[in-house]
């Protein structure tokens, strides 16, 4: 087992930022830190890094105690939101820094910058300062600064918050992809759960400086522990008081279930959301595929009826 | 008690860590500070007081706040036109202005003091003879402050966008209404700060001022020159104590300044 | 804007322009010659000696202290280095007369310090170290008050990723954090250095004055006007003058280029 977190805890002044965090995060998988700002996830990644201190408990990486070892020696990869990148350094001397610190000789420097710029697709770009890549590009250059000096594991605070839109989503496939190929224990914090969901092995889910729950996205998804969870990783509306997902509930004509009036129907492309007035507890939503919804024909002020799909256990129980 | 005892022990680990920082810094400020003080208050706050409250004391402390109120004022109106040809202004004229400004800054004020001395002596070359009166006084503080009101004003003028003021021209304003309705107010708590920094640099400057102000006790004498003289005829504990007089306005000045301008500042953001 | 403009510049014409070219046509008046034999005038020389004995003294010190303190105070913040912030500022709002003096009650002979150093055969004031604490205390904040917004701005995450890469604290000092305020640190140095060479009030009252000893440059320019010998004073004052000209055009370049490697 790769990385083991035993009863961490740890304070800022009076306030507690962590409590009794315990987790473990098998060897070459890719591990999301998730929850709200203020969470606490960037600090347990500080923590694991070493750059946090913490006031109990134990940080175990490939089966070492590093709990006392400081930061440099922890032989981590540590990737910041804003790539920290060394600006007065090129491109190549930026990614040689940790090859420079561990005395590794000229020539063999030369080889392995050369072969991770090759590999992170900067290649023909060592001899540019920071100031001339785009986003994407200095995030390409801090990964491969961090992975050149073969670290136990990878950190990413937040790496894809400060890109637009289009340039996040193909590195969120690189990234993923580059961490396969190369098998290193990976963890990444971000605070936007879809992102997490897509790319992660594993989800943790942190909530004002404690665990809610952890395991893999679909186990996540389909049984959330309680309804921070729920609320967290998915969207969730109420039938017969109890939350579900939107897409756990079906509209028919007629049949069983509670009857509704159809207030509003909105049209997101694949996905047509449909906003339902019911006796029972106010309104609820429906996810409707395209195709259901033109199958359905629905239409404002229409009365149908709403009720659970069958065939699948979608809404986890309630107290 | 033992939360006391802790602070006080955490205090001395900051102490111990940084100890070439804190030999340097007490031997130049602290140790000296607290010399001066002492003297100030060798004959206990009556003999302060009494210090202070000398005839020629009194005289040479209330010219230096005239002159330095003065010539605070006139900075910060002209200070505040200046930076705004410098922001406003793309011509040759304001690259040559901006290059002007910081030349008091940059100038040794001796040097300033016997040039200012020899333009405006009594043999002046212009004629115009402000030696050994508050008006050359003046001149010179008005000199050495210059860049202050400026250098404090021009970065906020730098970032208005002007999109308040063309709102207000839409509006019907005026050129002056805009002036003084927009742009004046978000510009007013970087004034005050340039001209509290103008003033405190006034009350203590010497160099500048002490050759054509004559030093004629009860007429020209700045409170630096009397603090000079003081400590010149070994009556160093009324040296310490007028010092420490124009240091206390000093920091009430930058302090209330301070204070105002946040003030300003959260009302108007 | 027209009639800014004209009073802007008409008002800084008479303030600053007029002292200044008056500075080097007092110099220049009497022709070359004069001005060659006042540059060799041998009190000058030795007060421009000891003028630059000063600076090589003070400058490297404030700078280290400067950059010392600026790391303290943004690096290791604690009620210490809070007080030390302020601190570092004071001689700010002090006037020079206000420095010298309290340096003379502290360590002449006639001060706290002045009898148990007297009786180890040390003499500070009146004399080049008393000098070079004065000339130290007025320019102690200029450049920590370059660095400080800089490291502020910076943030830690270079440090870290240093630190997380295997480098020591001095290495990434060294490769990281110095480099990167390399300009701020040059600014700071050059506004100390002309400061230093610069500074009258201070120094006048803890050095005694006395001509060939301690005799400052600014303290040689004073003497030469208080003796009727303006000339002699003017080519001081020209050559101090050139000096903070010259200073003020690199500190130009230099703001330039700090600009220009912020937008890194």
């Amino acid at each position: 087992m790769s990385i083991e977190l035993n009863g961490i805890n740890k304070f800022y002044g009076s306030n507690q930022a962590l409590y009794d965090i315990t987790a473990t995060l098998p060897t070459a998988s890719l591990t999301a830190l998730v929850g709200p700002s203020g969470s606490g996830k960037s600090t347990l990644l500080r923590v694991i890094a070493g750059l946090e201190s913490m006031a109990s408990g134990r940080v175990g990486i490939e089966g070492r105690d590093v709990s006392a070892v400081p930061v440099r020696d922890r032989n981590i990869g540590f990737c910041f939101q804003d790539y920290a990148p060394f600006r007065h350094m090129t491109v190549a001397q930026n990614v040689a820094y940790g090859l420079r610190v561990r005395k590794v000789p000229r020539a063999q420097i030369h080889q392995r910058v050369g072969e991770m710029l090759e590999r992170v697709g900067l290649a023909g770009f060592d001899k540019r300062y920071p100031s001339e890549l785009s986003g994407g590009q200095r995030q390409r250059m801090a990964l491969a600064r961090a992975l050149i000096i073969e670290p136990d594991v990878l950190l990413l605070d937040e790496p894809f918050a400060a890109l637009d839109a289009q340039v996040r989503g193909d590195l969120r496939t690189w990234v993923r992809s580059l961490q396969r190929e190369l098998a290193i224990t990976t963890i990444l914090v971000t605070h936007d759960q879809s992102e997490a969901m897509e790319v992660a092995d594993q989800l943790v889910v942190l909530n004002a400086g404690r665990i809610e729950q952890s395991g893999s996205p679909s186990e996540l998804y389909d049984e959330p522990a309680n309804e921070f969870v729920r609320g967290f990783v998915g969207p969730s509306t109420s039938f017969r008081g109890e939350r579900v997902r939107p897409h756990a509930l079906q509209l028919t004509r007629g049949g069983e279930g509670e009857p509704c009036a159809v207030r509003d129907v909105v049209h997101l492309g694949f996905e047509v959301r449909v906003v339902v007035d019911t006796n029972y507890n106010g309104s609820s939503w429906v996810q409707l595929t395209h195709d259901e919804a033109a199958r359905l024909q629905v239409s404002i002020g229409e009365s149908l009826t709403l009720s659970l799909r069958t065939g699948r256990e979608s809404h986890s129980r309630n107290e | 008690m033992r939360r006391w005892l802790f602070s006080i022990r955490k205090l001395h680990a900051g102490v111990r860590r940084h100890t070439l920082l804190t030999t340097y810094i007490t031997l130049l400020v602290l140790i000296p500070l607290a010399a001066l003080t002492s003297h100030a208050f060798a004959h206990g706050p009556a003999g302060f007081w009494s210090a202070v409250t000398q005839p020629e004391s009194v005289k040479a402390l209330s010219i230096t706040m005239a002159c330095a109120g003065v010539a605070t004022l006139i900075n910060a109106v002209m200070g505040t036109v200046i930076a705004f040809v410098l922001v406003r202004d793309r011509s040759w004229v304001a690259r040559f202005l901006e290059a002007v400004v910081d030349v008091p800054f940059a100038l040794p004020t001796v040097v300033a003091g016997v040039t200012l001395m020899t333009l405006y002596g009594p043999n002046s070359p212009l004629h115009v003879t402000l030696a050994n009166a508050w008006t050359g006084i003046t001149v010179a503080l008005l000199f050495v402050t210059l860049p202050f009101t400026v250098r404090a004003v021009e970065p906020v003028l730098e970032s208005l966008t002007g999109d308040a003021e063309a709102a207000s021209r839409t509006l019907g304003a005026s050129t002056l209404r805009t002036f003084s309705s927009i742009t004046l107010p978000s510009l007013l708590p970087a004034i005050l700060t340039g001209a509290s920094l103008s003033f405190a640099r006034a009350i203590g400057e010497f160099g500048s001022v002490v050759f054509i102000s004559g030093n004629r006790p009860f007429h020209t004498e700045v409170a630096s020159s009397y603090i000079f003289m003081l400590s010149q005829s070994q009556n160093f504990d009324g040296a310490a104590a007028v010092s420490i007089s124009l240091l206390v306005v000093a920091l009430v000045i930058l302090s209330g300044a301070n204070l105002i301008s946040k003030r300003l500042t959260e009302r108007t953001s | 804007m027209k009639r800014l403009r004209i009073i802007a510049a008409t008002y800084l014409v008479v303030l600053v322009g007029a002292p200044l070219y008056l500075v080097f046509h007092e110099t220049f008046k009497s022709g070359w010659s004069a001005f060659w034999s006042a540059l060799h005038e041998p009190q000058m020389l030795a007060s421009i000696k000891l003028t630059l004995l000063i600076a090589v003294v003070v400058t490297p010190l404030n700078a280290l202290f400067g950059i010392g303190a600026s790391l303290a105070i943004v690096r290791h913040p604690s009620r210490w280095t809070k007080a030390l912030d302020r601190l570092i500022d004071v001689p700010l709002a002090l006037s020079p007369i206000f420095v010298g003096v309290m340096l003379e009650l502290a360590y002449s002979a006639a001060g706290w310090f002045g009898s148990p150093l007297a009786a180890h055969g040390l003499r500070i004031m009146f004399s080049w170290p008393g000098i070079a604490m004065a000339s130290a205390a007025v320019s102690l904040p200029l450049v920590s008050r370059e660095i400080i917004p800089l490291l502020r701005e910076l943030g830690e995450t270079q440090e870290q990723t240093a630190a997380t890469l295997g480098a020591s604290a001095r290495r990434t000092f060294f490769t990281v954090t110095l480099p990167a305020m390399k300009w701020a640190v040059a600014y700071g140095l050059l506004l100390t250095l002309a400061r230093v060479i610069g500074e009258y009030g201070a120094v006048l009252v803890v050095s005694g004055n006395v001509a060939y000893q301690t005799q400052t440059l600014t303290l040689d320019i004073a003497e030469n006007f208080e003796n009727y010998n303006p000339a002699q004073g003017f080519t001081g004052a020209a050559m101090l003058a050139t000096v903070s000209i010259l200073a003020l055009i690199i500190l130009g370049i230099i703001k330039r280029r700090e600009r220009a490697s912020h937008e890194h």
